[in-house]
């Protein structure tokens, strides 16, 4: 475990500034992104898991206010001059989202997309972007690809507009792939298909996938490293064998404990209350609230322990 | 038990006929000879993917759609063939939950009047006078009475939930169709709406319709289930034993495409190839055959029918079943 | 962002209206303007000493004076009060032109949406035809036809300016009817009407008040055109129109006698605008918070 990070989150915030006031959507998260690993960030809806990303390649608008430092090939990508970031977004860093549909330009032919970045980010001449358009089709398994880049997004299945899109996502070559909730919107046999080729790519080109998702099912089958976040705040993280094998934050326990599965039939243990709103967080520890074992402590916020197996709650001082 | 839903050979095909049209008219069949019964106190699930028919099941056997084909008995009388007055009476025992609690409500309603809504179509009831019964039923599903008199924006959605079933509940109904009702909820509230589902089932004795497309779910909600592909009812049987031991190949790859969240069940998950067909071109013979690894030749020429097996409870529509 | 469960503050309508009005100046002017010019209308009898059809051979095309605030015209009666009384007519004109579109032209336009099929192609085409000829070809043919009086004119208006507000309501009216809870209300065995008065109305209303506020005041401009050429309230009844026709007789040698009734139909217009930008920026999602 000597391998340095790809990328350094340190004590990153983000705040949004709603009816007058500064609001904190994400709260001091800190973690790695190292080479060649799928790590899975997860939780359930406001809990920042989608902003965290795209603050990654700082593409939050301009009234968000940031904290911390999100180190990159020795540069804070929080503190960069925009034409840098430019020379890093779609090259060396690139993104993919939910809605595949929106997310692809409906009136060029689905050639024309993938071959755009090569065009703009590597100076290619469009007859080579075209050439190179056709392999990334071959590379996320589309068949029929020179029929395929002459096609439009509306006559693509949502699978196939998904791989195109890792297809443009794949084009410059990344380093770093965010995947936000790619497969939400598919059905669970497309799902499958796509989990298992963003995994061989991973594996073949050996880019680091930082997948972002509210799925633990997904979570368990792809991730090599896992961070759960709770309305803002990053609460335990660990290698996936060890998160699903000895979950240890609160949080973490109780959304193992509450999601229903396939392979067994058993009582669900809902979590009591819900989500906190992002204007009224509690002060504290954010998860107290719902906690059954909030105590005395809780009241102010804990520290992320350190180790690979973190967790921030004063109940679990011991594990790590 | 009786059986309180009976449907019988449903089909239904859309038809798009425009007058004066220069496009060709085009014919999508979206169900095709659907038959099942749900008993009284019963929750028969229908699980399958997009374009499968499964919402189109849904609101004909509600009568928000007319069926091309087919009979929809409810406690003994057949739906399809009654007159709209006598229909919408009806309408109160039959009751629906939608997957989108953000567009089921009303937004320039106060919950108030949308839960005393139902009470003043079909009773009559003034809303001063239905309003203790709202606060009742607000209380039944854990809302606080204040409720009453806040708007939709002003709940997250689990509790909008809870009163997008309050409204399905207020007319007394034996008979819930939930529509991927908790699809669109956060995993820990959506075990809230679940056993909140279930204890009403218990104290009321009625029956869920309830569609969704996450075997967690089923698994953990339904006594029984429909799996359906491209229109028709594939495989049927108590929803335990099914996904144990699927007889259709698609009931299969829908339940070893679904991700366990379990590391030590971590295997590459069971791929299905090729994508679902297209309701308006589907293949002939068996509809899953394209994709079936054990399709034989006798697949593409003939559509199997859904029958017995040995099996309690059990029915498969395969010509090679496991 | 995913969704965040957000409870907005409580604000009454009184302090959401200030904090409007806060933000969109130019509509508060609007607003103001348009309430003192109503004001004006209808305290009418209060604000001039003369009587508007009055005739005063003796005092005919006067320039302004302490008597005459306005001055009067070429049959000496008093301009200040026959742009009062004129307003009153005018506003009353419009207004009435224009809630009628609105309700009817909303109506249809719901209908349609709602309905769908041989009834939206049957209520579309009726309004396209309306839509296709120029808008004051269509009311100077009705108040040709039937007569020049203030009920026919009222229609008259009604009839150029209903299509615009049915293709208004139209367009929402089918992105609603996909929504669930008009799906839920047919579960719940609402009738159609029920269902379109009391489910998609209110949703719609919004977008067809601004439009409203906006083609008020093209109403009381298609009066003040039918009024020009001849085919308004017959005189002496005064109204912004024909005082600025009558006085257009005039124009070389005393031009405020049409000026005056002009600048009036000017300020309304520009008020009522002022009012409908507002109103727009006011409602559309994109320019809220």
């Amino acid at each position: 475990m000597t391998a340095t990070p790809l990328m350094t989150v340190e004590d990153l915030s983000i705040s949004f500034r709603i009816e007058d006031r500064w609001c904190r959507a994400v709260n001091g998260v800190s973690f790695d992104i190292m080479p060649d690993e799928t790590l899975c960030l997860v939780g359930e809806s406001g809990c920042g898991k989608s902003i965290t990303a795209m603050s990654l390649m700082r593409l939050l608008p301009g009234s968000a206010r940031l904290g911390g430092r999100i180190g990159f090939d020795g540069k804070d990508i929080l503190t960069m001059p925009e034409a840098e970031l430019q020379t890093i977004r779609g090259r060396r860093i690139a993104m993919i989202f939910q809605e595949p549909m929106t997310s692809l330009n409906p009136v060029l032919t689905v050639g024309e997309q993938i071959a755009e970045p090569l065009v703009l980010h590597k100076g290619m001449g469009w007859a080579e972007a075209k050439r190179e358009a056709r392999h990334l089709l071959d590379l996320v398994r589309i068949p029929d690809a020179d029929r395929r880049l002459r096609q439009y997004p509306y006559e693509l299945s949502g699978g196939m507009r998904q791989r195109v899109m890792i297809a443009i996502g794949l084009a410059c070559r990344p380093e770093i792939l965010i995947a936000d909730e790619p497969t939400t919107a598919l059905d669970v046999t497309i799902q499958a298909q796509v989990l298992a080729l963003l995994d061989e790519i991973r594996r073949e080109q050996g880019l680091s996938i930082v997948l972002i998702t509210h799925d633990l099912g997904v979570v368990a089958n792809v991730a090599d490293r896992v961070a759960v976040m709770y309305a803002g705040d990053l609460v335990e993280t660990a290698p996936a064998g060890e998160l699903f094998d000895k979950p240890s934050h609160p949080y973490t326990q109780a959304l193992l404990r509450t999601v229903p599965r396939a392979d067994a039939a058993f009582d669900l243990h809902p979590i009591e209350g819900q989500v906190p709103s992002i204007q009224s967080m509690p002060e504290g520890c954010r998860f107290a609230p719902r906690c059954g074992e909030a105590h005395a402590a809780c009241s102010s916020p804990p520290n992320l322990s350190s180790g690979p197996h973190a967790v921030r709650c004063w109940a679990r001082r011991d594990v790590a | 038990m009786s059986n309180l839903l009976t449907v019988e050979n449903l089909g239904k095909t859309f038809t798009s006929r425009r007058f004066l049209s220069l496009r060709r008219d085009y014919e999508v069949t979206a169900l095709r000879d659907v038959s099942f019964t749900v008993a009284k106190g019963e929750t028969v699930g229908v699980v399958g993917e997009s374009g499968c028919g499964k919402s189109t099941l849904a609101r004909c056997v509600l009568d928000l759609i007319t069926p091309t084909t087919g009979a929809v008995r409810f406690d003994g009388t057949d739906l399809t063939t009654l007159a709209s007055a006598e229909k919408r009476a009806m309408r109160g025992r039959i009751q629906m939950v939608f997957q989108d609690p953000y567009s089921s409500l009303n937004s320039k309603r106060s919950i108030g009047r949308t839960l005393a809504e139902p009470l003043y179509v079909h009773k009559g009831i003034r809303y001063r006078d239905a309003l203790p019964r709202v606060r009742e039923v607000l209380g039944e599903v854990g809302m606080p009475a204040s409720a009453v008199d806040k708007y939709p924006h002003e709940f997250s959605g689990g509790q909008r939930q809870r009163i997008a079933i309050a409204r399905a509940l207020i007319l007394e109904p034996d008979l819930i169709i939930a529509d991927e009702a908790v699809s669109a909820l956060d995993v820990s509230v959506q075990a809230q709406v679940l056993l909140l589902m279930r204890r009403i089932q218990q104290e009321r004795g009625l029956s869920y319709l309830f569609i969704t497309h996450d075997l967690g779910v089923l698994r953990n909600f339904c006594d029984r289930v429909l799996v359906m592909y491209l229109g028709r009812v594939v495989e049927s049987g108590p929803v335990g034993d099914l996904l144990e031991r699927p007889r259709h190949p698609y009931t299969r790859s829908l339940r070893d495409a679904a991700p366990v969240p379990d590391v030590s069940k971590r295997q590459a998950l069971a791929l299905l190839e090729g994508e679902i067909p297209s309701p308006a071109n589907p293949p002939s013979g068996c509809p899953f055959h394209p994709r079936c690894p054990r399709a034989t030749a006798i697949c593409s020429q003939e559509a199997p029918v859904l029958a017995a097996t040995q099996d309690e409870g059990r029915r498969v529509a395969c010509h090679n079943p496991e | 962002m995913t969704a965040t469960v957000t409870t907005p503050p409580q604000r009454t309508p009184a302090q959401r209206l200030l904090r409007l009005a806060r933000r969109n100046k130019l509509s508060t002017v609007g607003l103001i303007l348009f309430g003192l010019i109503a004001l004006a209308a209808i305290a009418a009898p209060l604000l001039s000493s003369h009587d508007p059809l009055a005739q005063n051979i003796l005092h005919r095309l006067e320039d302004r004076s302490a008597d005459y605030l306005l001055g009067t015209d070429v049959y000496g009666r008093d301009t200040w009060a026959r742009i009062l009384f004129g307003l009153r007519v005018s506003l009353l004109i419009g207004l009435i032109s224009t809630a009628l579109a609105m309700i009817i032209g909303s109506a249809l336009g719901i209908l349609a949406g709602y309905r769908g099929g041989w009834v939206d192609s049957l209520i579309m085409r009726i309004m396209d035809m309306l839509l296709a000829f120029p808008t004051l070809i269509t009311g100077l043919f009705i108040v040709a036809v039937l007569g020049a009086n203030f009920w026919n004119i009222v229609l008259a208006i009604t009839v150029t300016i209903l299509p615009k507000f049915a293709r208004v309501a139209r367009a929402p009216t089918i992105a609603l009817k996909e929504r669930e809870f008009v799906e839920a209300a047919r579960a719940l065995g609402y009738s159609d009407v029920r269902i379109m008065a009391v489910h998609i109305a209110p949703n719609v209303l919004g977008e067809v008040i601004v439009l409203a506020s906006l083609w008020a005041a093209y109403a009381i401009r298609i009066e003040a055109y039918l009024s020009f050429i001849g085919l308004g309230i017959a005189p002496p009844t005064p109204t912004l129109g024909t005082m600025i026709r009558e006085g257009f007789e005039h124009i070389l040698d005393s031009p405020f006698v049409s000026i005056y009734p002009g600048f009036a139909v000017l300020l309304v217009v520009l008020s009522l605008n002022l009012i409908g930008d507002g109103l727009r920026d006011a409602i559309d999602p994109k320019l809220r918070d």
